[in-house]
């Protein structure tokens, strides 16, 4: 963990990363690329135990913790929603629980993501933070 | 074609102001009418209108100006009675939107006639709103929701309807027009039916109303709901009508102001209908909007619309029907204006996304309806829904972007 670059750190780069795109079809295909490199999840998993709540399409963040940190995949039937989520487990996975829990996505506001991507998908993903926070506090308090 | 000559609709577009603005630089394609429907510049005035030269409370004050609010207010429901052909303007509830007057009904005509063992029979196609206010009753009271199975095409088993009425059915809540498929159900032979029994029937009419001319006498609805905003009308106004008998003899709603004949802290006696059922200050320009929506819709004919949009239809079902891997999910043989759809493996969600950008609007996801999905095995779709003023060119754009979809995932 020590290599680790921190939370502030994490959210700059993936801003950075998200202005170097100029039109919205580039963002866009990007956050789909995103998604495809996302390892699949098995679908033992895929039930509504690790389900995030909404109605558009169908998420699911697995949490595993281990030697102190929280370890998380997941997956999403919709591409642009499984890149986003993407951007969330970058943010999020490998961090001990008092840091998750620090740990606000504002890099959705930073990005533009916001403005670009209905507020639909953007719910969905601080649905998706607020249930890894979820877990992170889950673990914290065990 | 006839119709064709008595419609214009390059003259009606002219009065949806919102139709010629443009999304992300192109031009509205609004295809997302069974959400809602855009509104005519005579509603628009009319709540302008109202802000302008009416408001005040209604049926009070003694000046002229609550005279002419309540006048708004009063006139709309004569408007709407003539509109369903009610036998009387007192029958026309206003209330907030259709999800109301089912909960309505289920609380007041529900609770004081269903009981333990009793049954309320729904179909698979329900909108939530069908659905959700009967099962709440339904755990209260100890009641069984009985739900009349569909074919895979959408289209209502009529013997499983036959089957399930019995001497424990209490009533019988259906929806008109399915908001997913587009069906349009057998309404007047499935209340024949269950009055036969005994059985009032209570009509979901949300998504025909603005498609077709509804009758409520002669289709001997003991109930039917719609909203305003899927009639070209405001937001936030929707009517409940019901049969006077039943109307009288249910316990009141919400208890308030305008509902009362005279309040003692020993007893309070009701107000006679419709303001039994209308407590608090109500959506007074919203009447009035859904008033001007009635007379601007009246003016053009439904049956013009209806013939307007059946034509619409069938040429979207062609060439829709022509795009490579498209899925229509729904095919009844009497269905309107609704065309939902899945393409090849591609996520409806992204379809709606990058149709967008093309200024297109649909509706994607479950539209609040998830049992009929899961009955035709689809975990969502994305649906385009016709209104009077879509056009032919419109279906073309639509179509074109539904190609550029496929092109940009690669198909």
């Amino acid at each position: 963990m020590e290599n680790q670059p921190t939370t502030t750190e994490v959210q700059d780069e993936i801003v950075d990363d998200f202005s170097l795109f100029e039109d919205w079809a580039e963002r866009y295909r990007y956050v789909i690329e995103l998604g495809q490199k996302l390892a699949p999840l098995l679908e033992e998993y895929k039930i509504d135990a690790y389900k995030v709540k909404g109605c558009q399409s169908q998420v699911w963040i697995v949490p595993e913790f281990k030697d102190g940190v929280v370890n998380l995949t997941a997956d999403s039937d919709a591409p642009t929603v499984k890149g986003l989520i993407a951007l969330l487990l970058r943010l999020y996975s490998g961090r001990r629980p008092a840091e998750i829990a620090a740990t606000e996505p504002d890099f959705i506001d930073r990005t533009g993501l916001a403005e670009n991507l209905s507020m639909l998908r953007v719910n969905g993903m601080r649905a998706s933070a607020k249930q890894i926070k979820k877990y992170a506090a889950a673990f914290e308090n065990a | 074609m006839k119709n064709e000559a008595a419609f214009d609709v390059e003259r009606i577009r002219q009065d949806f102001p919102i139709l010629s603005t443009q999304m992300h630089g192109k031009p509205l394609v609004y295809l997302d009418n069974a959400a809602t429907t855009q509104k005519p510049q005579p509603v628009i005035d009319t709540l302008v209108k109202y802000y302008t030269e009416q408001n005040a409370n209604i049926h009070r004050s003694p000046h002229l100006l609550a005279e002419k609010a309540t006048r708004a207010y009063e006139e709309a429901r004569v408007k709407v009675k003539n509109f369903l052909n009610a036998a009387d303007a007192h029958e026309i509830i206003f209330i907030r939107n259709a999800t109301e007057g089912v909960n309505l009904v289920a609380s007041t005509y529900g609770r004081a006639n269903v009981g333990e063992g009793d049954e309320i029979i729904v179909s698979t196609m329900e909108h939530h709103c069908n659905i959700v206010p009967w099962q709440m009753l339904c755990e209260e009271k100890g009641a069984t929701l009985k739900v009349i199975p569909i074919n895979d095409a959408g289209e209502l088993l009529m013997d499983e309807f036959d089957k399930l009425l019995s001497p424990r059915t209490k009533i019988v809540a259906i929806v008109h027009m399915s908001n997913v498929l587009g069906t349009i159900n057998p309404v007047e032979d499935i209340i024949a039916k269950a009055h036969a029994q005994g059985v009032p029937v209570l009509i979901d009419a949300a998504q025909s109303a603005y498609h077709m001319t509804i009758d409520v006498q002669k289709m001997d609805a003991d109930f039917l709901v719609l909203s305003g905003h899927k009639l070209y009308g405001p937001t936030g106004i929707g009517v409940l009508y019901g049969k006077t008998r039943l109307l009288d003899a249910m316990p009141p709603y919400q208890g308030g102001g305008d509902m009362i004949d005279t309040v003692t802290f020993e007893k309070t006696t009701y107000n006679e209908l419709p303001y039994k059922f209308e407590a608090g200050t109500p959506h007074i320009e919203g009447a009035a909007g859904l008033g001007a929506a009635v007379d601007y819709i009246t003016g053009i004919g439904m049956d013009a619309i209806a013939a307007y949009e059946h034509e619409l239809m069938e040429y979207g079902t062609q060439v829709i029907g022509d795009v490579d891997g498209l899925t229509i999910i729904g095919t009844a043989a009497n269905k309107a204006s609704v065309f939902s759809f899945t393409l090849e493996d591609i996520h409806p969600l992204e379809i709606g996304t990058l149709l967008d950008r093309e200024g297109i609007a649909i509706r994607t996801g479950q539209h609040c309806a998830h049992p009929v999905l899961k009955r035709l095995g689809v975990p969502s779709t994305a649906r385009a829904s016709l209104g009077m003023y879509n056009t032919r060119a419109e279906i073309d754009v639509f179509v074109d972007g539904l190609r550029k979809v496929q092109k940009f995932f690669g198909k």
